[in-house]
């Protein structure tokens, strides 16, 4: 059935079983891609060719002839015997649609190439196939949520660990509500920011971008060791846990360096044009929204709630374990990595857990910082939809009690499973290290 | 000290740490920033200029709106002419407005060509009802095809017939939608109760005449208004200006198709900070206009805080008492330990799945039952079973409740036990003990609880897509006509009022300020709400650690 270098070929594509004996009659549904047919033996088969699935076999107790019709709702059935009397059949077939390998699996659709994972629900035109595949959605919610997780783990676990340990009492106290407040903006404005402003930033300033990558790690490593060989006298000016309040303005200038280095990068190495080079040379195409916008915007959403989680599960850690291991002449961060890191780091699994769980489930900021196109390309340069986005953007005009429709609830069903594990992980985990630390 | 000395003593990787918390709040920082900026921008008034391009020969009217250096090789690429011999060039947006003439509202021009750029103290800005900013010199004024001012009597004239037309439209408003409205409701609850009459197999003909005679005078009632209208839309047509527009030809513009007329260029300070505040005011105050391009967002402020505020009256009740209950009443076992976990995880659930719930259990289910026994009469037309401001309180509520129990729950577990026991031991009973001594000295923590839940609620969008929030609602939830308050009626959002104009609006250039001042306003009433909470729980912390001691 499909072409190949144009030439039609007749490809088996999907067998059914049900019927026993030679088909010898057979009728399609008007409006879905069902189909009902009679075999000699007089048994009735109904089917579904998208959904891979026998709905029903049934043996009409008359030898049938070859004719069948069908009512255009495809609830009845007229079937004539050899007799050429007429017997009437009501069909009950409300969602043949739905099987677990059209929901799950590769499905060879109406001229595609071949099997593929594809969700599109709806379209203009009357044959339509309805594709409904929750793998892409699936996909791209894990995509979304790693992506965050990417640009929000080191940021959150890195603050967490210097906040709870070293930092000085006093600048805890405003630092900690502050990451908190961050926690609290609604994500439809995080979403808009990512859409209308950090995109198009994004896409003039990308090579900028990546070099921050780079330039802010080692920068704020030289700027230490710069520090570092400061006079005594100077150094001394800045009391023990408020070095943060000297790595802004630095962090400022490293990003103003990063963002000022995005044309000679770009000139140097990508041809002066980092989009033309990404699509000529690497063959990877470019969105405006896409996976880098998502995680930006979306870390910035998870990072309070990492933060938070893993502040506490670091600031919880008995102090006598790590005035003991200072006393044995570790040196703080020694104490950090070997100590109080290994003591909490239950804590800290939980709250990345929690974080993946707020990510998965986050809707407006995936709905409007991607193209909200259901692909399944792991690809940091292009957009995806998320189970969460879908319900948002097709819910609205989904006809109540139609297949999609409860589609789109089995979706939300999926979600709800994904951040109920990752949230009883977290909690049980949770529970697990409260009790450790009442032990010691 | 070496450098690999000083580096397998760690200190580097403690100020990488540092570095991390200064990354954070910088984040916050630049995103408030980005905020403040664009938001509080953008009604502030912008010159206009007007430059003649030497290359064309064209002239340009325009208000520069931002400027951007890009590599000549992308602009060649799009097909547009590119000095010689630079690799970045320097262009500005303008935004030329007149989008009935030229079709678009904005247009690109290169730094170069604004060199000649003049600043006329007479170019009027006129912003319309419909088809955006006109931009212009008023040459004269007409009144019914006559000139009655020219010259430098201009100004004066507008000024004075764009108040009056101004009070006829605000007459027209009133007359159509309230005078109007009222009325229109009126009919159709007539029809309804004429239909239960129906339904109800009622035939007494003493309440249809009733209904009948009721109908008749409504209806006397409105071909009198319709009179009025037909004079009022006459009288505000009487104006029109003779505007120079930028191609030098003379446009009619109607002075009713008119909001405002201002001369950026000759306003001193003074007369740009009343502008300012006026649009501030509008903003703030009005209704939108232009598929909510432009005007107010005041149905979206409204529809936020009524429906918070339901939702408010509905959650607190449940989610104190939960608490009260678990805390104070409950065996602690298994059982409500169980409780607790699901209490935790509900606080995890996806928001949209909430909205996927409360569309089919509130309502299609139980939407759609209330219609069936208490509105059959207005069958098929759903009254309750379709999304409404009810459904989204309802829904919301159920999305905070778990901030209220644990907020809760931690201000009642923190009450010292001295105190229960001080006012058992004086013979009060166990629930005189809670309302008299443990509730009024938990109530910071259960208010507390109920601004977090405010907070996320008047945040929250996703779920509200499905359980009844617009793009735009005809008419406000709370209103003159009898219930007054239209729980089935669906409302406007601030939070879906930006997803939809920043993202779904025909025109997203020209709304793009207009969604960051709308994000400002939620954002800033958001973190108020938070920085109070935060302010009353420390306050509460600091009074305990006091009894304590």
């Amino acid at each position: 059935m499909r072409d190949e270098h144009g030439t039609p070929l007749l490809t088996r594509i999907r067998a059914f079983d049900g019927l026993t004996g030679p088909v010898t009659a057979l009728i399609t549904e008007e409006q879905r891609k069902g189909f009902v047919a009679v075999d000699e033996q007089g048994t009735l088969g109904v089917f579904h060719a998208t959904a891979h699935q026998t709905l029903l076999t049934h043996a009409l107790g008359v030898p049938p002839t070859g004719r069948l019709a069908l009512a255009p709702r495809a609830n009845a059935l007229l079937v004539e015997d050899r007799t050429g009397q007429i017997h009437f059949q009501r069909l009950t077939n409300a969602h043949p649609e739905a099987s677990w390998s059209a929901l799950w699996g590769k499905v060879w659709y109406e001229s595609y190439p071949g099997p593929d994972y594809v969700w599109q629900s709806s379209s203009a035109s009357n044959d339509f196939e309805a594709k409904f595949s929750l793998v892409p959605l699936s996909y791209g919610t894990l995509k979304a949520a790693l992506y965050a997780l990417l640009v929000s783990m080191p940021l959150a676990i890195l603050g967490a660990v210097y906040t709870a340990y070293f930092m000085a009492p006093a600048l805890r106290q405003v630092v900690k509500p502050a990451v908190e407040i961050m926690g609290a903006l609604p994500s439809v404005i995080l979403g808009f920011l990512a859409g209308l402003w950090l995109a198009p930033a994004l896409e003039k300033y990308l090579s900028g971008v990546f070099c921050m990558l780079l330039v802010l790690p080692l920068g704020c490593v030289a700027f230490a060791w710069f520090w570092h060989k400061l006079p005594k006298r100077f150094q001394s000016r800045l009391p023990e846990g408020w070095q943060p309040l000297v790595m802004v303005p630095v962090v400022l200038a490293l990003t103003w360096l990063s963002l000022a280095l995005n044309h000679p990068v770009e000139d140097a190495l990508f041809g002066g044009d980092i989009r033309n080079w990404l699509v000529n040379e690497m063959h990877v195409g470019y969105d405006q929204r896409n996976a880098i916008v998502v995680g930006l915007a979306m870390g910035f959403a998870v990072i309070p709630t990492i933060f938070s989680i893993a502040e506490d599960a670091v600031f919880g850690v008995p102090k006598h374990l790590t005035l003991g291991s200072l006393a044995l002449g570790a040196t703080p961060w020694q104490t950090m990595t070997r100590v109080v890191l290994l003591t909490a780091s239950p804590g800290i699994f939980s709250a990345v857990m929690i974080g993946m769980g707020r990510a998965v489930g986050e809707t407006m900021i995936v709905l409007m910082a991607t193209g909200n196109t259901p692909t399944t390309d792991f690809s940091p340069f292009q957009g995806m939809r998320t189970l969460a986005a879908n319900i948002a953007v097709e819910m609205p005009e989904s006809a109540v009690g139609s297949t999609h429709f409860r589609v789109l609830i089995l979706a939300a069903l999926v979600l709800f499973g994904f951040t109920f594990l990752f949230n009883t992980v977290a909690e049980v985990v949770r529970h697990r290290l409260r009790q450790r630390y009442s032990s010691l | 000290m070496r450098i690999s000395e000083w580096f397998r003593s760690g200190t580097p990787w403690v100020w990488l740490s540092a570095s991390a918390v200064a990354a954070n709040v910088f984040l916050v920082a630049s995103l408030l920033v980005v905020l403040v900026w664009q938001g509080f921008g953008h009604f502030w008034p912008h010159p206009v200029l007007d430059v003649t391009l030497p290359a064309e020969g064209g002239r340009v009217i325009g208000e520069p709106s931002q400027s951007e250096t890009v590599p000549v090789g992308r602009l060649r690429s799009l097909g547009l002419p590119v000095p010689e011999g630079r690799d970045m060039v320097e262009r500005q947006l303008l935004k030329v407005g007149n989008r009935d003439l030229l079709g678009s509202d904005f247009r690109w021009l290169m730094a170069d060509d604004l060199q000649g750029a003049r600043y006329p103290s007479d170019l009027a800005v006129m912003e319309r009802r419909e088809w955006g900013n006109f931009y212009g010199f008023v040459r004269a004024v007409k009144q019914e095809g006559q000139v009655v001012a020219e010259g430098d009597a201009v100004a004066a004239a507008v000024a004075e017939r764009l108040e009056r037309a101004l009070a006829i439209h605000e007459e027209i408003r009133h007359t159509e939608k309230d005078e109007i409205g009222a009325i229109n409701y009126g009919l159709e609850r007539l029809r309804l109760r004429g239909r239960r009459l129906e339904l109800d197999k009622d035939a007494d003909p003493a309440k249809r005449e009733a209904i009948e005679a009721e109908r008749k005078a409504l209806q006397a009632e409105y071909a009198g208004l319709q009179q009025k209208l037909v004079d009022l839309y006459g009288q505000i047509r009487r104006d029109a200006l003779l505007v120079e527009v930028s191609s030098g030809q003379q446009v009619e513009v109607p002075l009713q198709k008119i909001v405002r007329v201002y001369y950026p260029n000759a306003m001193g300070l003074s007369g740009k900070l009343a502008f300012y505040f006026g649009k501030l005011g509008e903003f703030v105050a009005d209704e939108p206009r232009e598929a909510n391009t432009e005007g107010g967002i005041f149905p979206a402020i409204f529809g936020t805080v009524l429906m918070v505020f339901i939702m408010t009256l509905l959650v607190a009740p449940f989610g104190v008492i939960a608490a009260v209950y678990l805390r104070e009443y409950a065996h602690q076992g298994a059982l409500t330990q169980l409780i607790r976990i699901a209490v935790n995880n509900l606080a995890g659930v996806p928001s949209i799945v909430y909205g996927v719930f409360g569309l089919g259990f509130f309502v299609y289910f139980l939407g759609g039952h209330l219609d069936r026994i208490f509105f059959p009469e207005a069958l098929p037309a759903p009254t309750f079973g379709t999304p409404g401001l009810i459904w989204a309180s309802l829904t919301l509520a159920i999305l905070t409740v778990p901030v209220v129990i644990v907020s809760t729950e931690e201000g009642l577990t923190r009450i010292p036990r001295m105190i229960r026991e001080g006012s058992l031991a004086l013979g009060a009973t166990k629930w005189e003990t809670l309302w008299r001594t443990v509730l009024p000295m938990s109530s910071p923590a259960i208010m507390t609880g109920l601004i977090l839940a405010i907070a996320r609620a008047a945040g929250e969008v996703a779920p509200l897509m499905l359980v009844g929030v617009v793009k735009l609602a005809p008419s406000l939830p709370l209103d003159g006509n009898a219930p007054f308050i239209h729980l089935e009626r669906k409302f406007m959002h601030l939070g879906f009022h930006i997803y939809d104009v920043g993202f779904q609006s025909p025109n997203v250039e020209a709304a793009r300020p207009l969604v960051y001042a709308t994000a400002l306003l939620l954002v800033l009433v958001i973190l108020a709400l938070n920085l109070v909470a935060i302010t009353i729980r420390n306050r509460l912390r600091e009074r305990f650690r006091a009894e304590e001691s």
